[in-house]
């Protein structure tokens, strides 16, 4: 079928023995690459938010006027609840109850995203030398991102919840149901194998359970927007919607202890 | 060998864009391949040796964001620029609409290997999700191709001595 003169065999031989040598003794090249290409991508997606800025500008501006609102309301709340929160420190004290201590955190930006359609995973500009290591989660303000799956001295890879390779132990913040939430590559997470007489139902808040020790205990993840029979008939299912918008996250915080 | 310099840059270009800008140009969530595109570019501007080394850097460039094994995107896509280069020689694709269709295949094959290897690795996705990735990003691929090649094309010839 293909016929080959000497000369293109050899061309193409060594074509495939120079790929087969990159693809098995050089997979660390591509941890020097990311960190080279760090401050590129820093630039690049600093314009790209200018550029979003400029054009959005009206919606932000809008936005703008109604988050100051809710802001000067939630000011408002905050002021009132100090109280509570002082009353309640006393009490433990009292009780001799050891404190939650607060997680420590590192903020980083969203430098690059998945190429492909079958993963779902970002690229932060921190890595190991802001003490950022495998498997550590990674949270934003809204609630649950994804988790820490590779790390080089100045980046790191993320990988997403929406991601099917991400299982999540969480539960149903009103029922107390447990299950594994997982990605689906869509918009939407799935919780699978829940018994037929489990309690969820539409609107309900899922959260980490804290089962696992990669996941603090009450991150936020999602809420309920669909619940259903699985295919077999044997279990049921629950598809939440993440409560961060993963398509357009921009900053993340890794926690770190 | 400024048309090489040229093109390598607008694969860097491209690789750049794949992994930021185009998260704004997602159709269900699905965006296109420019990498793969430049790929099949490479494989009708250039001689066979150029062309291999631009479909290998292109993988390459994509295999560095991927997540997965490193070099499957490299050796698919010489892989497919071989198979290009040799069907160049038995028909004419010089027609638009000709190479519309090699590009859809092309798409359609990688995404078929890639959902393999997202299988074979334990990702459990739904068959919706995985017919809807491998035919939307297929055609949406090709959809972006005529743009991107006609952006690319004359930075190749106008340089071409």
């Amino acid at each position: 079928m293909f016929k080959f003169k000497n000369k293109k065999l050899v061309f193409f031989l060594s074509v495939g023995a120079i790929v087969l040598a990159i693809w098995l003794i050089l997979p660390f090249s591509k941890f020097v690459f990311l960190d080279t290409l760090k401050y590129p991508f820093g630039a690049l997606s600093l314009i790209r938010r200018e550029i979003g800025a400029l054009i959005f500008f009206h919606r932000n501006f809008t936005q703008n006027e109604l988050l100051r609102k809710e802001a000067d309301f939630l000011k408002a709340r905050i002021i009132e609840r100090e109280e509570a929160i002082k009353e309640n420190a006393r009490l433990k004290e009292m009780l001799s109850l050891k404190q939650k201590s607060s997680y420590r955190m590192v903020a980083s930006r969203v430098i690059a995203r998945s190429p492909e359609n079958w993963s779902s995973h970002i690229i932060i500009d921190k890595g190991r030398s802001s003490g950022i290591r495998h498997g550590m989660a990674v949270v934003n303000y809204l609630g649950l991102v994804g988790r820490v799956i590779e790390t080089t001295q100045f980046t790191s890879k993320v990988l997403l919840i929406s991601d099917p390779d991400l299982g999540v132990s969480a539960l149903d913040q009103r029922s107390r149901q447990e299950g594994l939430i997982s990605g689906t590559l869509g918009s939407n997470l799935i919780m699978r194998y829940l018994p037929q007489d489990a309690d969820i139902k539409q609107e309900d808040t899922i959260v980490t359970s804290g089962l696992s020790s990669v996941y603090p205990k009450g991150i936020l993840i999602g809420r309920v927007i669909e619940t259903g029979r699985e295919y077999s008939g044997l279990s049921h299912y629950a598809l939440i919607k993440p409560a961060v918008n993963l398509s357009f996250i921009e900053e993340v915080l890794v926690i770190i202890q | 060998m400024k048309r090489y310099l040229y093109f390598f840059l607008a694969i860097l270009a491209s690789g750049f864009v794949q992994v930021s800008l185009l998260d704004y140009f997602r159709v269900f969530g699905i965006k296109p391949d420019l990498c793969l595109i430049m790929a099949v570019v490479a494989a009708l501007s250039f001689r066979p040796k150029w062309a291999f080394a631009f479909g290998i850097f292109a993988g390459f460039l994509k295999d560095i964001f991927a997540l997965g094994g490193f070099g499957i995107n490299a050796i698919a896509f010489s892989l497919w620029v071989f198979l290009i280069i040799e069907l160049n020689r038995r028909l004419p694709l010089d027609y638009e609409l000709i190479q519309l269709g090699v590009i859809s295949i092309v798409s359609l094959l990688n995404n078929v290997l890639s959902a393999i290897f997202a299988i074979y690795s334990g990702k459990v996705i739904p068959p919706g999700i995985y017919f809807g990735i491998v035919l939307l990003a297929s055609a949406y691929t090709a959809f972006v191709y005529v743009p991107v090649s006609r952006i690319v094309k004359p930075i190749i010839n106008l340089t071409q001595t």
